[in-house]
């Protein structure tokens, strides 16, 4: 009986043992602020620590991979706001090219609470992360994350560490309003974006590419062609092989490795109709 | 001297050939490219032997998960079977090359065909990835459709729900089965790309 006994304890101990996945990415869902307020957005991140060698993906994973992605399990009332993705590293390995993540990466979501909360009470956001780890070979993995939260009526306090890397966040994401006028024209078997500016010195154009949104489209580990006049320049970026058909609009990033303002932001957003 | 003139017209003759084989992609709606593999089972396989016949090619790694996704859930054995029951040849290619994830010796892998119960004609060792390149093979999988003119009628994914998720299968459009099922009616193709999803394929 005793034996018997000793065989389902450790029956009971290896199955949940092997329930529990070791993830090779750490993931983590965090936040600045100390106390939410009613009605008063803040932001949450999804902290994703990825060993060395292994990375995750953008919104556009490339020619192979999946996006990470968050199913959220708000409390009433809450809204949440999409992934503002910070822009991506290109790999390419072997002639195929991914955009994602290396070592540890913020991928912000804003939070929107209802305008009539209970103060002193706890709140618990609630969040599902699904992300595809990848070295070489590739795992998918997951974990439910929690976090919890007093409602208060006064200013939150908050985490000087964490606005600190919310903030070095932000800085990595691609600039929105910037004084370039950009178009986009079919060119054959590819888009020229064209940029054309007179606050820019094209001196500082250097090591430009472009990130497309959307999969399908390009072929992600061509050369792009770099054409630089007095105050505009123009970006020849080539469709795939394959390509699922011509995209009605040229959206995503355009790098800059000199960065494109004084604070050296090395990224910004494009989206332009793709005229013929 | 006049022995090096022609070892050095040999050279360059050479480097014409390995251009003019470069240049031979695959594209949809044109002759799809030619090639000779040898298959886990030690036999050649010619694109060219299956002339008047649709043909699928599928790239593999069994170590994928997104190729677990399809195999584990049956999806693609069931896919194989019902069309190679009306007579389109299968030929499943590795692209893996040596010492990276997916490569196995040939005995490994007619293991994993059997415990797997594919219902494929070949399972075409290409470790070279010269077959894998031409074809512009990015993922696993990676699917491609022939028609028995030998023009290629489709390239893309396997479906339309990029994950690893098994419950997605019911879900998605099976792009594989849609081409062949088009086009073996005389119908036009309506997908005859979409983006491929899986991991990468280790060249």
């Amino acid at each position: 009986m005793k034996t018997l006994f000793i065989i389902y304890l450790f029956l009971l101990i290896s199955i949940n043992g092997a329930k529990e996945k070791v993830n090779r990415i750490d993931a983590e869902l965090i936040t600045d602020a100390k106390s939410i307020q009613p009605g008063k957005d803040f932001y949450v991140a999804l902290k994703l620590a990825a060993p060395p060698d292994w990375h995750t993906y953008w919104r556009n994973p490339g020619d192979s991979g999946l996006p990470t992605s968050i199913k959220w399990d708000l409390p009433d009332g809450f809204k949440h706001g999409e992934i503002e993705w910070p822009a991506p590293h290109l790999f390419i390995v072997e002639g195929i090219a991914n955009y994602g993540y290396e070592k540890e990466e913020l991928l912000l979501v804003k939070i929107t609470p209802p305008e009539i909360l209970k103060p002193n009470e706890n709140v618990v956001l609630k969040a599902e992360a699904n992300w595809l780890a990848c070295r070489v070979e590739c795992v998918p993995e997951s974990k439910s994350l929690s976090l919890k939260l007093p409602v208060k009526f006064e200013t939150p306090e908050t985490d000087k560490n964490i606005s600190e890397a919310f903030n070095a966040a932000r800085k990595k994401m691609p600039l929105k309003n910037i004084p370039i006028s950009f178009k986009a024209s079919l060119n054959e078997n590819s888009v020229i974006i064209t940029g054309e500016s007179n606050l820019l010195n094209m001196k500082d154009l250097n090591n430009i590419r472009f990130f497309p949104n959307q999969s399908g489209y390009y072929n992600n580990s061509s050369k792009q062609i770099l054409f630089k006049n007095k105050n505009y320049f123009t970006l020849q970026v080539f469709f795939d092989d394959f390509k699922i058909g011509i995209p009605e609009n040229v959206n995503g990033v355009i790098y800059n490795e000199n960065g494109w303002n004084k604070d050296q932001r090395k990224s910004i957003e494009i989206n332009v109709n793709l005229s013929e | 001297m006049t022995r090096v003139r022609t070892k050095v017209v040999l050279f360059f003759l050479f480097l014409f050939l390995i251009n003019i084989n470069a240049s031979d992609k695959a594209e949809v709606g044109k002759a799809a490219p030619d090639f000779n593999l040898t298959g886990s089972d030690g036999q050649y396989y010619a694109l060219s032997n299956y002339k008047d016949k649709f043909i699928v090619l599928e790239w593999n790694n069994f170590d994928c998960p997104f190729v677990k996704k399809h195999y584990d859930s049956k999806n693609m054995q069931t896919l194989q079977k019902k069309y190679t029951d009306k007579g389109v040849i299968w030929l499943t290619i590795n692209s893996s090359a040596k010492g990276k994830q997916g490569f196995y010796p040939p005995y490994k892998l007619n293991n994993k065909i059997k415990e797997y119960e594919a219902n494929i004609t070949g399972y075409l060792l290409d470790n070279g990835g010269t077959v894998g390149k031409k074809y512009g093979a990015k993922t696993t999988p990676h699917m491609y459709v022939i028609n028995p003119e030998g023009i290629l009628i489709y390239a893309g994914g396997i479906d339309d729900i990029p994950s690893t998720d098994i419950d997605d299968i019911k879900k998605a459009k099976n792009y594989v089965s849609a081409a062949l099922d088009a086009a073996m009616e005389g119908k036009p193709v309506e997908v005859k790309t979409s983006q491929p999803y899986g991991c990468s394929v280790k060249y």
